[in-house]
């Protein structure tokens, strides 16, 4: 009877210590940025090439394992996704230095010459996940960051839950 | 006597003021909202003009020097001619670039291998400020320089300058032209082997036509762009003739934002930009 606490403590560490192994971030990154395309509401945007990490944004292409972007192509608009994953953390620091300064390259640009598109812009910001590192400048920015996180990891975290439900039904279930 | 001598120091102060205004165009915080600060402000009539051929016209100084500064027409030269051009501008041109980006996922030849250095609110005033993290220098690999030095690593042999949509309405006309100018002798301070095209100005729609920024400032600036070109032996490209109708005005099919600023390009603009500048060289081969 004393021992069923210590057996059910000890379950519940090796649901944890599975579950933690599993809670890497993933996320197919094409298909993250093919589902924002069906909430972004400008028409005008184009997607860019691995030839453009470097010349318009310092990034080595060494450093990416996986990217999306996606820009407003009339030069009228802030609109600007970068959705990246490092190869590793360091690349994911790299990565992450260049589109804060992106991020703030645009704000210069923008203070001055398109004030509505720096206020949109104001509310944006570069965001680090583990390895991933996005910058989402959209007047949609509210869906599309909610596009993102919900991609990255979704069924390791549901599991997790599962293992600790299933962890405190068995503490619940009354002795035989 | 103390009244007097107060208007005198009053009157000395507000000369002062106004010399050092008019000194104002080097100063950084005299880049401002160019065309924002304007809204609000439309020309009291928009101005229906005919159309000013620049390049048709004759230099307004008198000069020994033969008209060649205006480059002819020629057979449309193969892209790879841009290879190692670079398109300098503001957001007309990142319009140019963006549009190439597109078009190379199915045609890697379009515009050649034509780099680009672009910024929305570029204007040759505000390029010939010092770099700094307020500067509007573009990045070049993750990197802010002049212009001159990026186009430089850039291995640029050709360069293509559009500027003085954000500058007229800054620095005046005359001004704006001499920004440029100067723009431009620090690219062959750098490299001096390198061929300068300077592109006019382009013109906007006729209803968004502002108190200074308005096709007839715009037409003055390309004029004077002309007679620097002429004096100094550079090309220069009236890519303005090609996109105004027979008022001088952006041609309505060419405009991506009739609405808001009346000056930005479409596709079909940026088709007939290239077009121009394909079959105009400066080669009589075309490259």
């Amino acid at each position: 009877m004393k021992k069923t606490p210590v057996v059910l403590l000890a379950c519940m560490i090796l649901l944890l210590a599975g579950c933690s192994k599993s809670h890497t971030k993933s996320a197919d990154l094409t298909q993250v940025m093919a589902d924002m395309k069906q909430k972004i509401s400008n028409t005008q945007m184009t997607d860019l090439s691995a030839d453009d990490l470097m010349p318009d944004y310092g990034i080595d292409s060494g450093d990416v394992k996986q990217f999306a972007i996606y820009i407003d192509s009339t030069g009228t608009k802030g609109d600007e996704i970068i959705l990246m994953e490092g190869k590793n953390s360091a690349s994911a620091d790299r990565i992450e230095k260049c589109l804060n300064k992106r991020y703030e390259q645009k704000k210069t640009e923008m203070k001055s010459y398109l004030p509505e598109e720096y206020a949109m812009l104001e509310k944006c910001r570069v965001r680090r996940d583990g390895t991933y590192v996005a910058m989402i400048v959209s007047p949609q920015h509210e869906d599309l960051e909610k596009i993102y996180l919900d991609a990255l990891t979704p069924r390791a975290e549901k599991n997790c839950l599962r293992c600790l439900g299933a962890a405190v039904r068995i503490r619940q279930k009354p002795a035989p | 006597m103390k009244r007097n001598r107060y208007a005198k120091l009053a009157a000395f102060g507000i000369a002062a003021a106004v010399f050092s205004a008019c000194l104002g165009f080097e100063n950084p915080a005299a880049t401002t909202a160019v065309i924002a600060g304007e809204v609000g402000e439309p020309a009291s009539a928009p101005s229906a003009r005919p159309a000013v051929q620049v390049c048709s016209a004759a230099p307004s100084s008198s000069s020994e020097i033969p008209w060649q500064a205006c480059v002819s027409e020629t057979q449309e030269a193969d892209p790879s001619f841009l290879d190692d051009a670079v398109f300098v501008g503001d957001s007309v041109t990142l319009k140019l670039k963006y549009y190439a980006a597109a078009r190379r996922k199915k045609d890697p030849s379009f515009l050649g291998k034509a780099k680009f250095l672009a910024a929305g609110s570029m204007g040759s005033g505000n390029a010939l400020q010092p770099v700094s993290a307020q500067s509007i220098h573009p990045l070049y690999n993750g990197k802010k320089a002049p212009l001159e030095d990026s186009a430089a690593k850039m291995g640029a042999k050709k360069i293509y300058i559009m500027l003085g949509i954000n500058d007229i309405a800054l620095y005046g006309i005359d001004r704006s032209a001499k920004n440029l100018e100067k723009l431009a002798l620090r690219f062959l301070k750098v490299c001096p082997d390198e061929e300068l095209f300077i592109q006019s100005a382009t013109p906007m729609v006729r209803e968004k036509q502002l108190k200074s920024l308005n096709n007839k400032n715009i037409a003055a600036y390309d004029k004077e762009l002309l007679d620097i070109c002429q004096k100094r032996k550079w090309n220069y490209l009236d890519v303005a003739s090609v996109m105004q109708g027979s008022d001088g005005a952006l041609k309505p099919e060419y405009c991506s934002d009739p609405g808001i600023l009346g000056i930005h390009f479409t596709d079909t603009a940026c088709n007939v930009w290239v077009r121009y500048i394909l079959t105009h060289t400066g080669k009589e081969t075309g490259g």
